[in-house]
């Protein structure tokens, strides 16, 4: 980063309907659709029952987010949300309606839902902005868009303070959604947010984000290869103490090894296993980081691929108590 | 780093048929390019007019899609002198920005249905994500791939990315998409949230009734500038913001709107006065053009006070009554539109207006408007549902 990009707060919700640490479970296998619709309405205090299942996903995160910051919110902040496939259920019920039956006038508000900037227009509603709102699609790396987008614009002094996060659900039957994620058997779906409060003030500043970098193809077949490239990435800021891991679903085994060789000593955080595989699993691995406070600082690394080979890297810090740096 | 970006080369496929010329020439002979949808079915299609792509297209709906856009990039390849594979182009980022690509999957589950074959869960066509990722494949791009859906603004919102990161220096150049195909169930909702026209999209007039969607693909490459001497069309500046008055209306005093395009004339170092005319949304719906006109009152009627020149709201046009709503193509399309336009020499009218709306009191072109010297900022409007205001600043040199 030409400037640092500290953030202030984060939060996470993951698909049992999880936002803190002690909630988090590792997942036996596919889970069912959890009711969060309570849970949101405690954290708005609005009625939201015209919104989908996966706008009440992202707005959960971004929520809290928002109510964990410890000083007030910049009314200048601008959203950069990313989603794989934005709203799947509702968008579903449409297209059924639309193909099988017609002559049906189908419903307006799930229309409305199942829009691209919907969701990001709830974001910015529940929070009170009005600034930029973007929202990325970019498949597994849409949340890592989302977060440079955002990172760019603080840095660019386009804005001061950011909210950047992902989100993402499934639809059922769970073997339809499996496929039209692409994942292997043994890979277990999931659904979730994240959201980190992104600032060039560091007051309050529970961590930082040090790289978000784009990785053009670089021999993808080659996983040492792609593990060098990857570990260049974080390498510049480790000061001699290993950092943690964390792959994403796309990152197979080959991969991971060669990255574990590439980076000595670094801790792998199989954050997957709490949240599940979907397009932007990223974002809850970054914000659920934050859930407990670090007794030192610590530098983490994400990294996912798409199924075309690109891939997104990002480098951020916790600080432990006490302030970090 | 620059502080200037300029178009290199444009290319666009539209109702009006292959090239960003056939734009130019029906927005200036005034011909509205609406006919009854025909390559699928609706039941209320006998109660509107779509703007359909005319191009011979492959059937199945990716064919459709990748064909549609390769033809507009082709084009606009040609005009910038640039061949795909070449090192000019190889890290250059792709933008795409549209609703969406769901005409791919109907299109596959339609033709699954009629050979009574099992069928395929819907939806189980390409992410939109998928079909950026795709072309940059297919033509060898190493540069960054991103993907925009913020509506109606996708593609006003992808040239705005793309301007940002050519001038942090992350990529000399960009290649823009915006692209948009017709499918049954967009049509759906907008028929069901009661906004589609049946008589045409009237942009500011008194009988307006709402919109006529259209589809299209259109391609603009950016690149880095060291002057605006040359002649040539520079992206100035930009701005976007979100009004969360309502999820499908701004609210009505404009005055979100008139901060994007503040905002944006501040990008760009303008001022109200510098504006020599401006590019309306101008859907044609009735809040949404009340919204536009109170904003453009605000910012150069209100705001242009003290500033040099008069303050009174330049010129202003609507193309969509030439190609209809193409949706999150619009940015592109539009922004091609306009300046082949210019390049002739001419501001299309905008058509489809007859009468002033006594609420809005302010009449668009109604003839086009022929400029001996085009160079001056112009302003581009775009509005999505989300509360998603975009509005972008040009300079013509």
């Amino acid at each position: 980063m030409l400037i640092p990009i500290y953030i202030l707060s984060a939060a996470a919700l993951g698909p049992c309907g999880d936002i803190q640490q002690t909630e988090r479970k590792i997942l036996a296998g596919d889970v069912e659709h959890t009711i969060i619709q309570d849970t949101l309405e405690t954290l708005t205090g609005l009625d939201m029952r015209r919104v989908g299942h996966f706008c009440e996903t992202a707005l959960v995160g971004s929520v809290l987010t928002i109510k964990r910051l410890k000083n007030p919110l910049d009314p200048n902040s601008h959203v950069y949300f990313g989603t794989g496939l934005g709203e799947v259920q509702k968008t579903m019920s449409i297209f059924k309606q639309t193909l099988d039956s017609e002559g049906d006038a189908v419903s307006p508000y799930s229309f409305i839902n199942s829009i691209g900037s919907t969701t990001s227009f709830y974001i910015a509603k529940t929070a009170g902005l009005k600034s930029r709102s973007i929202t990325a699609c970019q498949d597994e790396l849409s949340f890592e868009w989302a977060l440079k987008l955002a990172c760019n614009a603080i840095e660019d002094k386009d804005t001061n303070s950011a909210m950047a996060g992902g989100a993402d659900e499934f639809s059922v039957p769970h073997k339809e959604h499996r496929r039209r994620l692409l994942l292997d058997d043994e890979q277990i779906m999931g659904e979730g947010s994240g959201w980190l409060y992104l600032s060039g003030e560091r007051d309050s500043a529970i961590g930082e984000v040090i790289e978000v970098r784009y990785l053009p193809f670089t021999g993808a077949d080659d996983a040492h290869k792609w593990a060098r490239e990857v570990s260049n990435v974080c390498k510049p800021y480790l000061a001699g103490k290993p950092p943690f891991l964390l792959p994403g679903f796309r990152v197979n085994a080959g991969r991971l090894d060669a990255l574990t060789k590439a980076i000595p000593g670094v801790k792998v955080r199989r954050y997957l296993d709490y949240c599940g595989c979907f397009h932007t699993a990223a974002a809850f691995a970054v914000a659920s980081v934050f859930d407990t406070p670090h007794k030192s600082d610590s530098i983490y690394l994400h990294v996912n691929s798409d199924i075309e080979g690109r891939t997104m890297a990002v480098v951020f810090k916790a600080y432990g108590i006490g302030g970090g740096g | 780093m620059t502080n200037l970006v300029k178009i290199r080369g444009m290319g666009a496929v539209s109702s009006c048929g292959i090239g960003g010329e056939r734009l130019a020439a029906d927005l200036r002979a005034g011909k509205s390019n609406g006919q009854r949808l025909t390559t699928f079915p609706i039941y209320f299609s006998n109660e509107i007019k779509v703007n359909q792509l005319q191009a011979a297209l492959p059937e199945d709906g990716q064919g459709r899609t990748d064909e549609a856009i390769n033809l507009a990039v082709n084009e606009a390849l040609i005009e910038a002198g640039l061949a795909l594979g070449g090192e000019g182009l190889r890290s250059s980022a792709l933008i795409l920005g549209s609703t969406g690509f769901i005409y791919e999957s109907e299109s596959l589950y339609r033709r699954q249905k009629a050979l009574g074959q099992a069928l395929p869960p819907p939806l189980s066509g390409r992410s939109v994500g998928r079909v950026a990722a795709g072309i940059a494949k297919r033509h060898a791009l190493k540069g960054p791939v991103l993907t925009v859906t913020t509506a109606c603004t996708s593609s006003a919102n992808a040239l705005l990315l793309a301007a940002s990161m050519i001038k942090r220096g992350d990529v000399k150049r960009a290649i823009v998409i915006g692209a948009e195909m017709l499918n049954a169930f967009t049509l759906n909702g907008f028929y069901s949230l009661m906004l589609l026209s049946p008589e045409g999209i009237k942009p500011f007039d008194a009988g307006r009734r709402g919109l006529q969607l259209g589809e299209a693909a259109a391609v603009i490459i950016l690149e880095a500038a060291d002057s605006m001497d040359a002649a040539g069309i520079y992206l100035s500046g930009g701005a976007n913001n979100c009004d969360t008055h309502n999820v499908i209306s701004t609210s009505r005093d404009g005055r979100l709107v008139a901060e994007v395009m503040k905002t944006a004339m501040n990008a760009a170092g303008v001022f109200a006065a510098d504006i020599a005319a401006i590019k309306a949304h101008g859907t044609g719906s009735l809040d949404n053009d009340s919204t536009e006109a109170s904003a453009m009152r605000l910012v150069f009627e209100e705001g242009g006070k003290g500033e040099k020149g008069s303050a009174k709201v330049p010129p202003f046009t609507g193309l969509k009554g030439c190609m209809g709503h193409t949706l999150g193509a619009c940015g592109a399309v539009e922004t091609v539109a306009f300046f082949k336009c210019l390049k002739e020499g001419f501001i299309p009218s905008a058509m489809g207006f007859k009468d002033v709306d006594p609420g809005i009191g302010l009449s668009p072109l109604t003839t086009a408007r022929m400029m001996d010297n085009a160079s001056g900022f112009y302003m581009l409007n775009f509005f999505g549902f989300g509360g998603n205001n975009t509005s972008l600043v040009f300079r013509y040199v």
